[in-house]
């Protein structure tokens, strides 16, 4: 693996799970696994972590849930982004985006 | 909103999506670790490793979803009346117990909210004050005069309200024949208004009615209209006469409003000014210069009116326009004494919005001592109730380990313990209420002394809002422990060992600590009740100074039968004349005031040879009695003489006083032929002293006396009393003596007539109300407390089956299994019982107010109950220390 495993910052495991189904409908496994590839392993959602947060944001209407095919010919919950949902990761991004600036100079400053 | 129904209705369909979800990620993982070289059933256990357990995730994501703590909730009360209904015997005799604690507690506490929280139902009691004359040159400062009233009203700036005192009338009803016995409160016309009472039907008393001329006019109570009129409009306008009076209906009083007076409820209301027509002369103080035969309402001396003020919001700044405006009115005073003593008014508000009661404050302190009592009735149930659970918890030990390894949390566990523990609560609160709803109607009117249901007694709101709030505080108590020793299991080793081989200690300690904690509480309310019970019987065989087994009474009421003065010397000639020809009576007097009858008089008067302190006011209670009074009711002569038919109006005036009048005015001289009198001319000559009689009441000590001949003061004071002695049993002469004074005269009301020893006895009502409540909380402990030594005992040796088996097969004799059993038992019982002995120390000091003739130091009632009790926890532990010494080994052993 490329770096170690750590634990989720507070906060940031919606923004995760809403910018690995923006780019196309994913079951929970394959966002998992999209989370893991993208942040090169440094962060792994459990599925007890990982569950939980689909239904919370299904519930709060940002991701949508179908059932479909997976490509082992299984049926499979599929989350979509909603348009809401779309809204939340756009306010997600810039908070996560102020918050890593603003740390980012408090490290930097000497 | 929306969602959260949906959520309840689809949980179904989501549970199986769910379980398809979790299923196709664990398949989908085992699937790709297949492909990667494991076996199949390998790769299968990995996969569901990573996943983590899927019934924690499932719990997990069912938290998330809207209206989870609702689901929760369900399924924890759906375990928790499986619990209960699979552990009949527990759930019943927790709810038994439970029920007896918070019933007895529930019922106290309706009396407690009746007698001293409730308050009036009328708009904003708490705006209500009552003014009274602090201590001022008028003596007795218990009422205020018709024209002080008026002078009053002048400067309130509020409104004010006069009312006199509940007066017993008698009634019918016009087209019925019946006499009926009426509560009539004569108000001034702005009484309603001040209230702020409004009329069920028709209209209330207004200034109107209050001017004295038209049409005597009456409101009357909604009982009083449910109970004879049956609720109809058409009462309006109807007529009702009382004492003689006719006067007409005109309006109802909301349900629920009896008037001011806790513990005397009004039937009926009328206006002041009707004082004479119904020939109201009770409850009134006068000075010099009145004429009670005369109407009230001109004379300044007569003091019978009670005023009730509304404020705003304290007090205090209505006192000060109280003060300021005296002086102002005080000029339009004609008379200059009179002037005199209203600048010398000294006022005071008080509070009033629970209403006027004597009760109340006799009630105040035993009530609370009470509640205490009660409060610890429901403490031992408690405790009973978390060794119950403590035993049961064992046996439970196996599911909840099972249950936190699949996934439940602890706090999960406690929530569940907890709901089963709050719905025991909540049906033995069910239960407890309906044993209070029972009994507190009965309670409130034992306590008041009121035989109709004029008042609103049971389970009211705030009755209903303190089972609710001691449910929940009871649930707590017995069992937020247990849950917590339950839901502390290790799941790992729970499951690994059999359920009998695990550590008990913490929690038979605690078992046994609770044990000991039970005898402690249940001495202190065993020893209380004996204090109570000893007092009752120190007042009940009280020398009271006169006789009350052969005495029997008749109250007689021949003012309101309106018997003008003249007539009465021969109506009490004839009365007389006709008792005493019965046969077994003896003798028969007449009196002023009866025995114990709540009926007194008491005047300031002047005696010759005395010098009185500047301030000192010679107060004596006086009687007006007939001829043979002494001998009839057993009061004793101990010197001079007793009255004659020579102390007639013609002859000088005399007087007989008591004891306690000679201790205090003259220690060392003689009495005999002294002089007193109402005024310095002190024409009053005293020849006889009888021994002190507890006249007013059997708790009050004896009061200074004065008895004068009834037949010197025949113009002013009526008999309302008639006494009769007889022979034999008095009950069995009542019936012959009613009849021979109705013969008398038809229209004479008799009041009532009872012996004297019933009389005696009714005044010992609310110590025998508290007796039997304190005896009742006593007998509950003891009975909880010993089923609680019986339960803990009980399964203790069922726990020790195994040890004590071994035992008795390695040789040891029954007896000393016996005594292992029983002297534990004793000693928790010694444990507890000398634990408590200082409580009940600390617990004399506030009851011993309360007690009569009872020496809370006395070791015999603390050693009685404590050796009683020593008693019945050995009964209680008998029969497990037999079980445990009656073990049979192969059975024991087998077990295992």
């Amino acid at each position: 693996m490329a770096s170690e495993p750590t634990d989720l910052l507070p906060g940031t495991l919606d923004l995760l799970i809403l910018k690995a189904v923006s780019l196309g409908p994913l079951h929970g496994l394959g966002i998992s696994r999209r989370i893991e590839q993208v942040t090169k392993g440094t962060f792994q959602v459990k599925p007890g972590s990982l569950f939980p947060a689909l239904h919370r944001m299904e519930a709060q209407d940002w991701l949508s849930a179908e059932w479909g095919e997976s490509e082992t010919n299984r049926r499979a919950k599929y989350y979509r982004l909603t348009k809401s949902g779309r809204r939340q990761l756009e306010t997600e991004t810039q908070r996560w985006d102020r918050v890593a600036i603003a740390i980012a100079h408090a490290l930097q400053a000497s | 909103m929306w969602t959260f129904f949906l959520n309840l209705f689809r949980r179904a369909r989501d549970e199986r999506d769910l379980d398809e979800e979790l299923c196709f990620y664990v398949e989908t993982l085992a699937d790709e670790k297949i492909r990667s070289g494991m076996s199949p059933g390998e790769a299968l256990r990995a996969a569901r490793i990573e996943l983590g357990g899927i019934e924690q995730v499932k719990e997990q994501v069912r938290d998330t979803r809207p209206g989870a703590w609702l689901d929760g909730l369900r399924q924890d009360l759906r375990y928790a009346i499986r619990g209960l209904a699979g552990n009949p015997g527990f759930s019943v005799v927790a709810v038994i117990s439970l029920a007896l604690g918070i019933g007895a507690n529930s019922a106290l506490f309706s009396v407690f909210n009746a007698v001293l929280l409730r308050t009036l139902p009328v708009a904003h009691p708490e705006q209500l004050f009552v003014l009274s004359l602090a201590e001022s040159s008028y003596r007795r400062p218990d009422g205020f005069s018709y024209p002080l009233f008026q002078r009053m009203r002048g400067v309130t700036p509020t409104g004010l309200a006069a009312m006199s005192r509940i007066a017993r009338m008698h009634s019918t009803i016009d087209g019925d024949k019946e006499i009926e016995t009426r509560f009539v409160q004569l108000v001034s016309g702005d009484y309603f208004a001040v209230l702020g009472v409004s009329p069920a039907i028709g209209r209330m008393l207004g200034p109107d009615d209050n001017r004295g001329d038209g049409q005597p006019v009456a409101v009357i109570s909604h009982g009083l209209w449910e109970r004879r009129f049956g609720g109809s409009a058409g009462v309006l306008g109807r007529g009702l006469t009382l004492n003689g009076a006719h006067v007409t209906i005109v309006g109802v009083a909301p349900a629920g409003f009896t008037g001011m007076w806790l513990e005397s409820p009004a039937d009926v209301w009328i206006p002041l000014p009707m004082q004479p027509i119904v020939r109201y002369a009770q409850n009134f103080s006068t000075s010099d210069g009145s004429d009670p035969g005369k109407p009230w309402l001109g004379q300044d001396e007569i003091r019978w009116l009670n005023l009730v003020v509304r404020g705003r919001a304290n007090g205090g700044a209505l006192d000060t326009v109280f003060r300021q405006s005296v002086p102002r009115q005080a000029e339009a005073i004609s008379s200059p004494e009179a002037r005199r003593l209203f600048l010398q008014l000294r006022l005071s508000l008080n509070p009033i919005a629970r209403g006027f009661s004597n009760l109340r404050a006799q009630y105040t302190a035993p009530l609370f001592a009470l509640m205490a009592m009660v409060a610890l009735v429901l403490l031992i149930a408690c405790a009973n109730t978390a060794n119950l659970l403590l035993a049961r918890s064992n046996r439970r030990r196996r599911e909840m380990a099972l249950r936190l390894a699949l996934g439940a949390s602890r706090g999960r566990l406690i929530r569940q313990l907890m709901t089963e523990n709050f719905l025991v609560a909540a049906i033995a609160s069910a239960a407890g209420l309906a044993i209070a709803n029972g009994v507190s109607a009965l309670l409130v009117r034992q306590a008041m002394g009121i035989a109709q249901a004029a008042i609103p007694t049971g389970v009211d709101a705030r009755v209903l809002g303190f089972t609710v709030a001691l449910s929940v505080l009871t649930a707590f108590l017995f069992g937020m422990a247990p849950a917590f020793y339950a839901a502390r299991v290790e799941p790992e080793s729970t499951l690994k060992t059999s359920s009998r081989s695990v550590r008990f200690g913490a929690r038979l300690n605690a078992q046994k600590l609770l044990i000991a904690a039970q005898m402690a509480w249940t001495l202190i309310l065993v020893v209380g009740a004996l204090w109570f019970v000893e007092s009752l019987r120190n007042l009940a065989n009280r020398n009271l100074g006169f006789d009350q087994e052969h005495v029997v009474t008749v109250w007689i009421n021949p003012q309101s039968a309106g018997y003008p003065a003249s007539k009465m010397p021969a109506l009490y000639r004839r009365l007389l004349e006709n008792v005493e020809s019965l046969p077994g009576v003896r003798s028969a007097s007449v009196a002023m005031c009866g025995l114990v009858s709540g009926c007194r008089s008491t005047s300031d008067i002047q005696i010759a040879g005395y010098q009185a302190h500047a301030l000192e006011q010679i107060l004596v209670q006086e009687n007006h009695v007939g001829l043979n009074y002494f001998s009839t009711v057993g009061m004793r002569l101990i010197a001079g003489r007793d009255f004659t038919d020579r102390d007639n109006q013609k002859a000088p005036v005399v007087a007989i006083v008591n004891e306690a009048f000679v201790r205090r005015y003259f220690p060392n001289a003689s009495p005999i032929g002294q002089r007193f009198g109402y005024t310095e001319k002190a024409d009053t000559e005293i020849v006889g002293v009888v021994e002190d009689a507890r006249v007013n009441s059997v708790r009050e000590e004896p009061p200074i006396m004065a008895f004068y001949p009834l037949q010197q003061s025949y113009e002013t004071v009526l008999a309302g009393s008639l006494d009769v002695r007889v022979t034999g049993d008095a009950a069995s002469r009542v019936a012959e003596i009613r009849k021979a004074v109705t013969t008398v005269d038809h229209d004479l009301p008799i009041d009532r007539i009872t012996t004297l020893s019933e009389q005696v006895s009714g005044n010992l009502r609310q110590d025998r109300l508290i007796m039997w409540l304190a005896a009742t909380f006593g007998l509950l402990a003891v009975g909880l407390a010993s089923f609680g030594m019986y339960g803990v005992m009980s399964y203790t040796v069922a726990r020790r089956t195994a040890e004590l088996g071994i035992r008795l097969a390695l040789g040891a004799p029954h007896r000393r299994l016996f005594w292992t059993v029983f002297g534990e038992s004793l000693g928790l019982a010694a444990c507890g019982l000398v634990v408590g002995l200082p409580f009940v120390l600390a617990a004399s000091h506030v009851v011993s107010g309360m007690l009569v003739g009872v020496q809370a130091s006395n070791p015999v009632p603390v050693c009685a109950a404590a050796l009683g009790l020593a008693a019945i926890a050995s009964l209680a532990a008998y029969r497990p220390a037999w079980r445990a010494s009656h073990v049979d080994p192969m059975i024991a052993l087998r077990y295992e």
